[in-house]
């Protein structure tokens, strides 16, 4: 009894803890598992054919070989705690030497031909003689969220760890700062990446700047130049009207008819 | 055309208005404090150098415009389009009027030295307060008087006719014939008291009148651009300081 009341907890043990791995899939022209919104059709059954399906759940997808098992483990809790709180599906998929396809293309076909959420995040890690080349690319309505400058920021931030070889701190810091861009976009701020890599609140020193222009050059002219025009005697001669003692009485009215008057708008 | 107006110099003539020897000199004193753009050399003693105070006889009169007036006058019922033309439903009315206007204590005076523009930014004069000590004759004063006395006529005319048409809810209105008289009553002549700075600073001249009832000041100081930069560094700063303070903790 303890010894079946042990196989099922390590049975359930084991279906739990998912974590990263290279495991792939065969597609056939039968089974080509791909999501249900995909439409299948001439143009794209062979791209669908030659994009490696996996197991959506895994989220890091390291081909390449980049990290350990340990920095595997430790960066898949990283997005799962990500996933968790913006409902957001976020995927690192690395990959060595020549591809079938250019670089976004292939990032592309991997997150829209395998079991994604619509809205999430794809970094693509390149490793090409030894150097790394990165990419972010969205799916779905999170451009709001993460906008050209932003991608630009991340990855301008996270490619010296990647210069220096330090593989797992950028995915890491990568993580790290979506979820930070995240956080600062529900509050409604306007956030930048500081030099340790928190997302922090930043000001909009450009509007600050017109405002202050704008507002400066209000108030002074008001105070020192607007002058107020005083009507005299020879512009209004009503200064001098009493209007109690104004009498008008009506003798007659006579009404002369009733007509229809035509203006052409011409 | 200096000699019409009567020049007086410190207390020699009588003054027939609330105001001392000094109050200009207050008034103009006020104004050239730190908050306003005059230059920090611009000094009193340079603003007084050339003081002139400026009694200008005018006559106060009183005008009653009185008769019969007829108009033509309509009240749109309606409006509307059809195809290119602009089309009104329209009731036309003759109206009679029997109208009494007063305008009280008009100022008429025509004087070569001061200009409409500045005397009508001197004003409004208080009247009641100024006692009757002018003894000059001013028709023959100045020669011009009639014509501003027919000027004024005028102007008085049109305004009470603008009156009459204004006063009933017609939507328009056409004077077709009136029969108004001017009626003018002389009420008194007195001297309008009124001070004249000159000065120079920088090479440009510079004229400040005074209205000595009310204080009142028109003409132009010279302004400090240093002054000028300085005040709109500091609101600049200050606008800054506030809109960073609300951007980061709101």
């Amino acid at each position: 009894m303890r010894k079946i009341f042990l196989s099922i907890m390590l049975f359930l043990g084991s279906v739990n803890v998912v974590f990263a791995s290279t495991k792939t899939y065969e597609r056939t022209t039968d089974n080509l598992r791909v999501p249900s919104n995909v439409v299948v059709n001439e143009e794209n059954i062979n791209y669908i054919l030659n994009t490696k399906a996996v197991d959506a759940s895994e989220k890091i997808y390291d081909f390449a070989n980049i990290l350990t098992e340990k920095e595997e483990k430790k960066l898949y809790k990283e997005i799962d705690s990500f996933v968790e709180d913006t409902a957001l599906d976020l995927v690192i998929l690395t990959e060595k030497d020549n591809l079938n396809l250019d670089s976004a293309n292939y990032a592309f076909n991997f997150y829209d031909y395998n079991n994604f959420n619509r809205n999430g995040l794809i970094f693509f890690i390149h490793e090409v003689d030894n150097k790394f080349n990165i990419y972010m690319w969205t799916s779905g309505d999170v451009y709001g969220i993460y906008t050209q400058k932003r991608i630009k920021d991340i990855l301008e931030y996270i490619h010296v760890s990647f210069d220096n070889k330090d593989t797992y701190k950028g995915m890491s810091d990568f993580v790290k700062i979506v979820h930070g861009f995240y956080i600062a976009d529900k509050k409604g701020e306007l956030a930048k990446i500081d030099s340790t890599g928190n997302v922090i609140k930043t000001v909009p020193w450009f509007d600050i700047i017109v405002l202050a222009v704008a507002l400066t050059f209000v108030i002074i002219f008001s105070v020192f130049f607007l002058k107020k025009k005083e009507k005299g005697v020879e512009k209004n001669i009503r200064n001098y009207l009493n209007t109690e003692k104004v009498k008008l009485e009506k003798i007659e009215e006579k009404f002369l008819g009733g007509r229809v008057l035509r203006e052409n708008k011409k | 055309m200096e000699e019409n107006i009567v020049e007086a110099q410190n207390n020699e003539y009588y003054l027939p208005f609330n105001i001392s020897n000094e109050s200009g000199r207050t008034i103009i004193e006020k104004k050239m404090n730190f908050f306003s753009l005059m230059p920090f050399s611009l000094k009193k003693e340079d603003v007084y150098k050339n003081e002139k105070r400026y009694f200008i006889p005018v006559k106060v009169m009183d005008f009653n415009v009185s008769g019969e007036v007829l108009l033509d006058a309509n009240n749109v019922l309606r409006e509307w389009k059809e195809k290119s033309e602009k089309c009104k439903e329209v009731n036309s009315y003759e109206v009679k009027y029997n109208c009494f206007i007063p305008y009280e204590d008009v100022l008429v005076l025509q004087n070569n030295y001061l200009t409409e523009e500045i005397f009508s930014s001197l004003e409004p004069f208080d009247v009641s307060l100024l006692q009757e000590n002018c003894e000059e004759d001013i028709e023959k004063l100045d020669s011009n008087y009639i014509d501003a006395l027919s000027g004024i006529k005028k102007k008085i005319f049109k305004d009470s006719i603008k009156l009459i048409k204004n006063s009933d809810n017609y939507s328009e209105e056409k004077v077709k014939m009136h029969n108004l008289e001017i009626q003018q009553i002389d009420k008194k002549k007195i001297y309008l008291p009124i001070l004249q700075y000159e000065f120079k600073f920088n090479n440009k001249e510079y004229i400040i009148y005074i209205n000595g009832q009310t204080g009142k000041i028109v003409g132009e100081f010279p302004k400090s651009r240093a002054k000028l930069i300085f005040f709109s560094a500091i609101t600049f700063i200050i606008i800054l300081i506030v809109a960073f303070l609300i951007a980061y903790f709101l």
